[in-house]
């Protein structure tokens, strides 16, 4: 997998960890949300810290842990399912987080300013594709007409992304 | 053909058919292997397993990127589709006759 | 260059009752279209499946159809200038077969188009101010409205400003364009229902409040199809200024918790069936608190920079207008049958507004050429400001004609037989394309709907049954509304042969809003044309004084009705 930022290929230090904790974390885990909930006292961990969060909980439930997470990942489990879409909203205008919020499971390069406009920062991306597409998404439509995280110059109801 | 050596109950067969992918238009799967536009160019399979397994080595191709909804219906002998929905993708929607594929 | 510096020049007069465009909306679908072209391309260079195409394929209108691609426009509330209609018109000529089919949901669609073409297509309909923009996909459709606003005595406020202000809104919406299911909206300016608001996703309406304040009522969770639901009030004193944020709270309750596993209970009547409207309103209310709703308001700035791109009619006092039609209608009694029929009070006393019925006998319901596109254009700029409008049963409107020009506008509108004296008879029959067209259909709509049409052809009788609407569908999604007509016919699919089933009594405005109940058992094309005579010929056996059918179908319930077409059988 490829991780995405700004139109850009970049590094990503985050190891996602799914079934068990291991005895000693990695520098930068994203640990799924099922395991961060049994992390009986989130107060001792003194490091980088993000979580895997499922498309069909709350998003209020992450309000325990929000000081501590530097990173939130959310699901596409397909293109098509947009529940994602919602909780990244959700997650930057109530929960008002402002760190690395990614995109993880299936999007299109198609979906690439949906996405930068609900709040994500980056996107893992499967190895074969083209980047080409994601580059020109990036920054395809150059007019929206909504309300958006990235709150774009606006008239009226138009903005310039 | 094949046909007349048939029982009466067995005059059904096997055709294939899909929408061209660049404009939509209904194509049947011939003998000779091109997609014709004419029901009565239809390769006849004379059983549905037969027809499938074809389906599955069309997939296989690269003419499969250029067709949508492939998939194989029964006809009767006459080159007639046994569904009123397979009669229209044969012979056009029965408000426009003169959009018959014969007629254009 | 500067996006903002688009107030329009003065000397080209804005098209009436509609938003026009100015640099930035045609910039924006220049954008839409080279995305739409390369996703087409991508699609042919195998970059992407037909799996992964279609939703984008949808989200431009573009279906596969039984014989060939069909491409949906969007009508936006149901306004078109003359000059969009020569624009439809030439599409129908050159790019398609010469005709194109409006639907009950303010859309065209044109059955014959080629996906090759297709970006050429939407070129051209750019030029003229049209898209296809979410006709289709799972997304925010076309928003709907009034085919009376700005002309009903009635309103409160002009819908079509808001129905723009969510059009805008909804286009391309970052947040909900991949939601479990379509999402559909109307909107009305009175509180008088003409667009039946309890059958929509969101179907609003419009209310003075205590203090005389217009105010929206909100209904939600209504819909057709395999499970048809009657909406519910979700909100009945929502100001104006707050409709974004509103509608944003209830669709993002509805994309996170709506069914994404089952195709036929992901609409959002069956999500507000589940939990309950009350618990449903609970939810929409926390979110709509937690929003910060300075960024949603729709404040005087916003509402007049959608407003001033509005061109508005110049109507005129006509002196003796009135006693001109009184006098044309007394000489003409074709005329004056049509006038009865076909047409609409306007709040100006001079003025008149005219449906078109596009209901021919031996007729598509719902079909037009492309030469009749031409011609009614030319005299909706001659004799109604240049404006269209679609309405949701398939027929057109011109909205503000001069009384005393009535009768020579029929005149000419009789050359292009679009002056049928039907609306809102038995032949204006609302229709599906059913299984002629649709993939999804089981049975073929158009020869019922024909069929009916030449049984009742004779105005006389048409008139001495008076007021009745008949839907005629090819599947259970109920496109042509079956559900709540009158007469509803539906096809159904018998080991892939045609069969109907007939349900009576339904209604589709608010106050009587009701889902029509099954006759019986299915019957064949034949045979349902003759139960359809027969419970016709009952109930002017049957009927009382003034009584509509559908006031005589209530009073004596279905039984007697079911008798009568089932018991010789
Ligand atoms: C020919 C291609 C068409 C297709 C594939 C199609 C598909 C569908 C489907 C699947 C539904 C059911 C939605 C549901 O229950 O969730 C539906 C509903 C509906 N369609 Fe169509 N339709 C087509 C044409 C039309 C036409 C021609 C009209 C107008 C005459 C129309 C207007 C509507 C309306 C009003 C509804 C019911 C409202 C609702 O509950 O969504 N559609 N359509
Ligand atoms: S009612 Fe069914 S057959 Fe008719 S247009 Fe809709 S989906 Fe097609």
């Amino acid at each position: 997998m490829l991780l995405l930022k700004d139109g850009e290929v970049i590094d990503n230090p985050w190891v996602t960890i799914e079934d068990h904790l291991p005895t000693s974390l990695p520098e930068y885990p994203i640990l799924s949300y099922s395991l961060l909930s049994t992390l009986d006292d989130n107060d001792k961990i003194n490091q980088p810290l993000g979580v895997l969060f499922p498309c069909d909980l709350d998003i209020e439930l992450l309000n325990p842990f929000l000081k501590k997470l530097s990173l939130i990942a959310l699901i596409f489990p397909t293109f098509k399912d947009g529940r994602a879409f919602s909780q990244a909203r959700q997650i930057r205008e109530h929960l008002k987080f402002t760190g690395e919020l990614r995109a993880t499971g299936q999007v299109l390069p198609d979906q690439y300013q949906f996405l930068t406009r609900v709040g994500f920062t980056t996107i893992m991306i499967p190895e074969i594709t083209n980047i080409e597409n994601w580059k020109e998404n990036h920054h395809h439509f150059t007019i929206g007409f909504q309300n958006s995280i990235l709150k774009e110059a606006r008239h009226g109801l138009v903005r310039k992304l | 053909m094949v046909v007349q050596n048939k029982q009466a109950n067995q005059s059904e067969y096997y055709v294939l058919t899909a929408n061209r992918l660049l404009d939509g238009r209904v194509v049947w799967f011939t003998s000779q292997e091109y997609w014709g536009i004419m029901i009565e160019e239809a390769h006849l399979f004379s059983n549905k397993e037969e027809a499938e397994q074809k389906i599955q080595q069309i997939i296989q191709t690269d003419s499969a990127r250029f067709l949508i909804d492939l998939h194989c219906t029964e006809i009767r002998n006459t080159f007639l589709p046994t569904t009123t929905r397979e009669k229209i993708r044969a012979f056009g929607p029965s408000n426009h006759p003169e959009f018959n594929p014969r007629s254009i | 260059m500067n996006h903002f510096s688009h107030i329009s020049d003065s000397n080209t007069s804005k098209a009436i009752g509609r938003y026009n465009y100015n640099d930035v909306d045609f910039e924006f679908l220049t954008e839409r279209i080279n995305q739409f072209r390369s996703q087409i391309k991508r699609r042919l260079n195998g970059e992407l499946t037909e799996d992964e195409f279609k939703p984008f394929r949808l989200m431009n209108g573009v279906y596969l159809q039984l014989n060939s691609y069909m491409l949906r426009v969007a009508i936006p509330y149901g306004t078109l200038s003359s000059k969009m209609l020569r624009g439809l018109a030439y599409i129908a000529r050159y790019y398609d077969r010469g005709y194109g089919h409006f639907t009950t949901r303010q859309n065209i669609q044109f059955h014959w188009t080629k996906l090759e073409e297709v970006p050429d297509i939407l070129t051209y309909l750019a030029s003229v101010e049209l898209h296809t923009i979410q006709t289709s996909g799972n997304c925010i459709r076309n928003i709907t409205s009034d085919e009376f606003a700005g002309v009903a005595q009635d309103e409160i406020l002009d819908p079509r400003i808001y129905a723009e202000i969510m059009r805008q809104w909804s286009t391309l919406h970052p947040e909900f364009s991949f939601l479990p299911r379509k999402f559909k909206i109307a909107i009305s300016g009175s509180s008088n229902d003409r667009i039946a608001v309890c059958f929509y996703d969101i179907g609003i309406l419009t209310c003075l409040n205590k203090q005389n304040k217009p105010v929206f009522e909100i209904w939600v969770g209504g819909g057709l199809g395999r499970i048809p639901i009657k909406g519910k009030i979700i909100r009945n004193d929502l100001p104006p200024e707050h409709l974004l944020a509103y509608l944003e709270a209830i669709i993002r309750v509805y994309n996170l918790h709506g069914s994404r596993n089952n195709l036929y209970k992901s609409r959002i009547k069956i999500l507000i069936e589940n939990l309950g409207i009350d618990n449903y309103r609970e939810q929409v209310e926390k979110e709509f608190q937690a929003m910060d709703l300075d960024q949603y308001r729709l404040s005087n700035d916003i509402m007049t920079s959608i407003q001033e791109n509005f061109g508005q009619p110049n109507l005129v006092d006509v002196p003796n207008a009135s006693e001109t039609l009184k006098k044309h209608r007394q000489e003409n009694q074709a005329f004056n049958q049509w006038v009865n029929h076909n047409s609409y009070p306007h709040f100006h006393k001079d003025y008149i507004a005219t449906i078109i019925s596009l209901k021919n006998i031996g007729e598509t319901p719902g079909d037009m050429t492309a030469d009749q596109m031409d011609a009614l254009a030319d005299l909706a700029e001659e004799y109604s400001l240049g404006e269209i409008r679609v309405t949701h049963l398939q027929n057109l409107v011109l909205g503000h004609v001069r009384k005393d020009q009535l009768y020579v506008l029929w005149q000419a509108l009789q050359k292009h037989h679009l002056a049928v004296p039907n609306q809102g008879l038995i032949t204006d029959i609302v229709c599906c394309p059913g299984l002629d067209y649709c993939a999804l259909a089981n049975a073929r709509s158009i020869s019922i709907a024909k069929k009916i049409m030449s049984l009742f052809q004779d105005i006389h009788l048409q008139e001495k049954i008076g007021p009745l609407n008949i839907g005629v569908d090819g599947c259970i999604n109920s496109c042509a509304h079956h559900h709540i007509m009158n007469i509803g016919v539906l096809g159904v699919n018998k080991k892939g042969e045609e069969f109907y089933q007939i349900k009576l009594g339904g209604f589709s405005y608010k106050n009587n809003a009701t889902i029509g109940s099954i006759l019986g058992a299915a019957l064949t094309m034949e045979e349902v044309i003759e139960a359809i005579r027969k419970l016709i010929n009952f109930y002017l056996e049957q009927r009382q004084k003034n009584e509509y059918f559908i006031d005589t179908f209530n009073r004596l319930g279905i039984n007697p009705f079911k008798e009568i077409v089932y018991a010789s059988a």
